[in-house]
């Protein structure tokens, strides 16, 4: 469906992704997006009396870059703080501590009048095809909403047609503007998102598991879309996800995050292909594959257990409790993330290349 | 072990809704007709009717006093409904007590509606101490009896329909209010409210474009049931002589006048007792369809 | 090999505001003693529907069966009374809420010991005993302390052990899972699959998997039963079925699917959008995203039939399988 006369090159990456970590210095040119020690917390609250009792650290220090027309991939099970990052990036919650550098310019200390200047280059797609849309606008609303907040950028007299030209440019009938969400699928929901999303042209999409809801054929849409929509507007996404398949997919860049803490990062072809934190390495191994009949025989890495709670995160290594590999260190020692191994930055006492030598 | 909802996903998801609002359709659409069909006869008869059948206050006819209904009175008229002990013609008398009652019950959600919409969006958008403040309000009014507080306000400022109308509202606003907060505090947190916020809109865009256009139809629902207890509440307070004065006919005055006369001419209180109850009954039921249709989460109020 | 269960022909409609959904419309397959089937197919497919007939609990009154037969060893499942003591006891279902399928009153062992109390008439010690047997089966560590507590106090992933304990209580002969692994984490959703294929070598029973993931089900499914628009376009032993699709829906599913060490080409998925219900297009159901359709496709129905390729048990319900299957990469 996505027209795709062209398909050659399909969405080049960026020349030149910096190094996540150790920042800015190394490239020459100032990454879109800088997220240092970034900590969001939310309030704890007795269920009778509704006192605050403590607070639960969703996101606990994470630090990443994203270039122009980058894409990173934020992968992590539930409880992990990925979508925390992306509501504090985006100012739906407040952040703690660290600081958020958008374009050269601090979002934590931003006042309210530059953070809705700020806000155009900065926009989200949500999980949800069928919350995310007011039931009660019409698709021009929902997408002329952005203009007449930001009345500079479209001026009144050009929304109709502006409309037309976004829901063309997502595969939409532009000619259904003034249809309701209830009447699309969620596929075609979902592009409306995108639409409303692209409206006030954007730098960097934060897509919150974009195309989670969607079943497998039309993910595939929506996933090329977002390919294309890179491409042709030289967009940067922060593309969040538990489906690792589809965050190698999209992403230039992947950080695996576990209980608010970035745990490994690297590029997508050196952290897919030689992952070295053994939660990386389970997470590989536990994603279904379609054909596993076609890899070489390999025991699985099934871990134990659930995530525990990020109310009470276990010490040090949060990962621990659930490793096969933990031993007195991890609970004293905080394992710092840091090159090791000589290939990328991962947070792990124990790293090991599974690729290489050992094992 | 039967859990027939969480299986039911598989069906597109448009059409598991449709197939339960279609069962309430089928069921509360005779209730919602016959509600609509009996209200609209009142609302008629209490605007046109004062104009055909002339009812004048001060136009007292001993020699037709105490009537039984569809007597011929002294000028050749026939007094449908009979007269009362000044030789009223209780009919007239009764179109011009639809049109208080009418009026009254309107007045009363207009402001009461307002009053708790505002508060009960503020508290459920805001939450916090806001919250806490208004709803702890809110369970000191649902404490506080409201004949004490008619009476209060009766002796302060005398009997007169607008005061009726404030004591009305003023026991009122909470349910508006209950209704308006539930609506804020599901709406507030929504994804497409979300949305909203990372476009840049401001609070009060945010509340007149996403919150408030929720609340429309579970406040209309509750209107509708609220308009019957507000009717009855007026006539009772009327009837005890804290409401409309005695020169305005409303229901409860003239139940009031016909108290005495009930072994000798049952009429005068009994007609328009049917007639609020009629009206009463015929509100609720209206209500309840249209809440069941519209908003089931309403029952328990 | 015989049939443990047979569906034949089923159809399942529901009355909508909008007119009849025919969620279900002729699916027929079998289900082999010890044998594991993955019923695959997108929101809308009728995969659940069909779980839900096969263990009457289609809700009501929206929805009935209006044709088709379902057997299970040989009896008719869909007959009042026949069915009775089947359902529960020799055929047991895990759903994907585990949280909503249990009952957050009673503590967790007591409602395992339920069970055998009330089909077994074991006592109230026998019944912990069991219970408690039950717990450590399915891999739920302290299983003697976490027999008392209730079910909010177990994780999601805890809950739906919890949830295959109770269903394998009486050691049903068919275990029919619906969607267990959807609201878990990657990494839970492996614990269970691996406990649920334990389970399955060791009881020797027959697994229905149903899900709409094609990944899921590839290591542990025997066989496939692929779903689109309420009628099964596809079945066969599930390699054959993933690596030579006969049918041009299997064909653009296997193309949607972004796969972990591929390289990032871009993905070709299906054309359009999932059909609805309540206007189905003529003919074949999937015609108006199909590369191959062709007037035949608008008007006639195709049935399930073997492809030109061994083995027979490979069938698809297209009109023009070769071109599907000679294009495959």
């Amino acid at each position: 469906m996505p027209p795709n006369p062209t398909p050659t090159a399909p969405s080049a990456p960026v020349s030149s992704i910096s190094s996540l970590i150790p920042p800015a210095e190394s490239a020459g040119a100032a990454p879109l997006l800088s997220v240092r020690d970034l900590q969001t917390s939310f309030p704890l609250r007795s269920a009778l009396l509704r006192r605050v009792v403590g607070e639960i650290q969703a996101v606990a220090g994470v630090s990443f870059d994203i270039p122009a027309g980058g894409t990173l991939g934020l992968v992590g099970e539930s409880g992990s703080g990925k979508s925390t990052v992306a509501r504090t990036i985006i100012g739906l919650e407040k952040a703690r501590s660290g600081s958020i550098v958008f374009e050269g310019e601090e979002l934590t200390s931003l006042p309210k009048a530059s953070m809705r200047r700020v806000r155009r280059q900065l926009q989200m797609i949500f999980q949800d095809p069928y919350a995310s849309l007011n039931p009660r606008a019409t698709v021009e609303q929902i997408i002329s909403e952005a203009w007449e907040i930001h009345p500079d950028v479209v001026p009144r007299n050009r929304h109709r047609a502006e409309v037309r030209d976004l829901l063309e440019r997502v595969g939409l009938n532009p000619d259904h503007a003034k249809r309701y969400p209830h009447q699309f699928s969620g596929g075609q929901r979902q592009r409306i998102g995108i639409a409303r999303a692209l409206a006030l042209r954007p730098k960097l999409v934060i897509c919150d598991e974009a195309v989670s809801a969607l079943d497998v054929s039309v993910q595939a849409q929506v996933l090329n879309l977002l390919a294309d929509l890179r491409r042709d507007l030289g967009l940067a996404y922060l593309f969040i996800a538990h489906d690792l398949s589809v965050v190698r997919h999209i992403s230039d860049q992947v950080a695996v995050m576990y209980l608010g803490r970035v745990v490994e990062t690297a590029t997508q072809d050196e952290l897919f292909q030689r992952p070295l934190h053994p939660y990386t390495q389970a997470l590989l191994s536990a994603v279904p594959d379609p054909k596993p009949w076609t890899k070489p025989e390999r025991e699985p890495i099934i871990i134990g257990g659930d995530v525990p709670s990020p109310a009470d995160p276990p010490s040090c290594c949060r990962f621990r409790t659930r490793c096969w590999k933990a031993e007195d260190i991890c609970a004293e020692q905080e394992p710092v993330l840091e090159t090791r191994l000589d290939r990328h930055p991962t947070a792990c006492h124990f790293a090991t290349d599974l690729a290489g030598a050992t094992r | 072990m039967t859990d027939v909802t969480s299986t039911e996903l598989d069906l597109t998801t448009a059409t598991a809704p449709l197939v339960k609002s279609k069962r309430r359709g089928r069921a509360g659409s005779a209730r919602i007709r016959f509600g609509f069909v009996v209200i609209t006869v009142y609302v008629v008869a209490a605007i046109f009717g004062p104009w055909l059948v002339r009812y004048n206050p001060v136009d007292t006819r001993t020699a037709d006093r105490l009537r039984p209904p569809f007597s011929r009175l002294s000028d050749g008229s026939y007094a449908i409904f009979g007269t009362d002990q000044v030789g009223q013609d209780l009919f007239a008398q009764m179109l011009q007590g639809a049109r208080i009652s009418i009026a009254v019950g309107l007045a009363t959600l207009v402001l009461a509606g307002t009053i708790g919409v505002t508060i009960g969006l503020s508290a459920g958008y805001f939450g916090g101490w806001l919250d806490g403040v208004l709803m702890r309000l809110a369970d000191i009014q649902l404490a506080f009896p409201s004949i004490l507080l008619a009476i209060f306000i009766a002796a302060l400022l005398g009997p007169s329909v607008v005061n009726v109308v404030i004591v009305l509202a003023v026991s009122n606003w909470v349910t508006f209010a209950r209704v308006a907060r539930g609506q804020a505090l599901a709406t507030r947190r929504r994804e497409f409210v979300d949305a909203s916020r990372t476009l840049g809109a401001g609070t009060w865009r945010l509340i007149s474009r996403s919150v408030l256009p929720a609340c429309v139809a579970p406040v209309l629902v509750v209107a509708t049931v609220e308009i019957g207890h507000v009717i009855l509440a007026e006539a009772s307070l009327s009837f005890l002589g804290l409401g409309t004065p005695a020169s305005t006919p409303s229901w409860g005055v003239t139940i009031a006048n016909g108290r005495n006369y009930l072994a000798d001419a049952w009429w005068i209180s009994t007609i328009p007792g049917i007639a609020l109850a009629f009206l009463v009954v015929s509100l609720g039921v209206l209500g309840d369809a249209l809440r069941d249709r519209y908003d089931p989460r309403l029952r328990s109020l | 090999m015989t049939a443990l269960m047979r569906v034949r022909e089923l159809r399942v409609e529901f009355d909508t505001s909008g007119g009849v959904v025919t969620a279900v419309d002729g699916a027929s397959f079998e289900v082999a003693a010890g044998e594991t089937v993955a019923l695959l197919g997108e929101s809308g497919s009728g995969k659940s529907v069909t779980a839900q007939a096969v263990m009457g609990i289609v809700p009501k009154p929206a929805g009935r069966i209006a044709g088709g037969s379902i057997t299970y060893d040989g009896r008719d499942l869909l007959t009042p009374g026949a069915a009775k003591g089947l359902r529960g006891r020799e055929i047991a279902m895990v759903f994907q809420d585990p949280l909503s399928s249990l009952n957050p009153v009673f503590r967790v062992g007591a409602q395992i010991g339920e069970m055998f109390r009330r089909h077994r008439g074991a006592s109230r010690r026998e019944a912990r005993a069991a219970a408690l047997e039950l717990m450590k089966r399915v891999g739920i560590p302290a299983a003697s302390k976490r027999l008392d507590d209730y079910p909010h106090q177990f994780s999601g992933g805890m809950r739906q052990r919890v949830m295959i304990a109770m269903a394998l209580a009486l050691s049903p002969r068919l275990l029919i899972a619906d969607e267990p692994t959807t609201a878990l984490d990657v990494t839970v959703q492996a614990q269970i699959m691996d406990l649920l294929a334990r389970l399955q070598a060791e009881e020797g029973m027959s697994l229905v998997l149903i899900t709409h993931d094609l990944g899921v089900v590839a290591d542990v499914a025997d066989r496939v039963v692929l779903m689109y628009a309420g009628r099964v376009v596809e079945t066969g032993p599930i390699r054959e079925v993933y690596e030579h699709s006969g049918h041009p829906y299997t064909a653009g599913l296997m193309g949607s699917v972004p796969v972990l060490d591929g390289a990032r080409d871009r993905l070709t998925p299906i054309q359009g959008s999932p059909p609805d219900l309540l206007s189905l297009p003529t003919g074949c159901s999937f015609h108006p995203r199909c590369h191959y359709a062709d007037p035949l496709c608008t008007t006639d129905q195709p049935n399930l039939r073997p492809l030109p390729t061994p083995p027979p048990q490979h069938q698809a319900a297209c009109h023009h399988p070769e071109g599907v299957l000679n294009h495959a990469p």
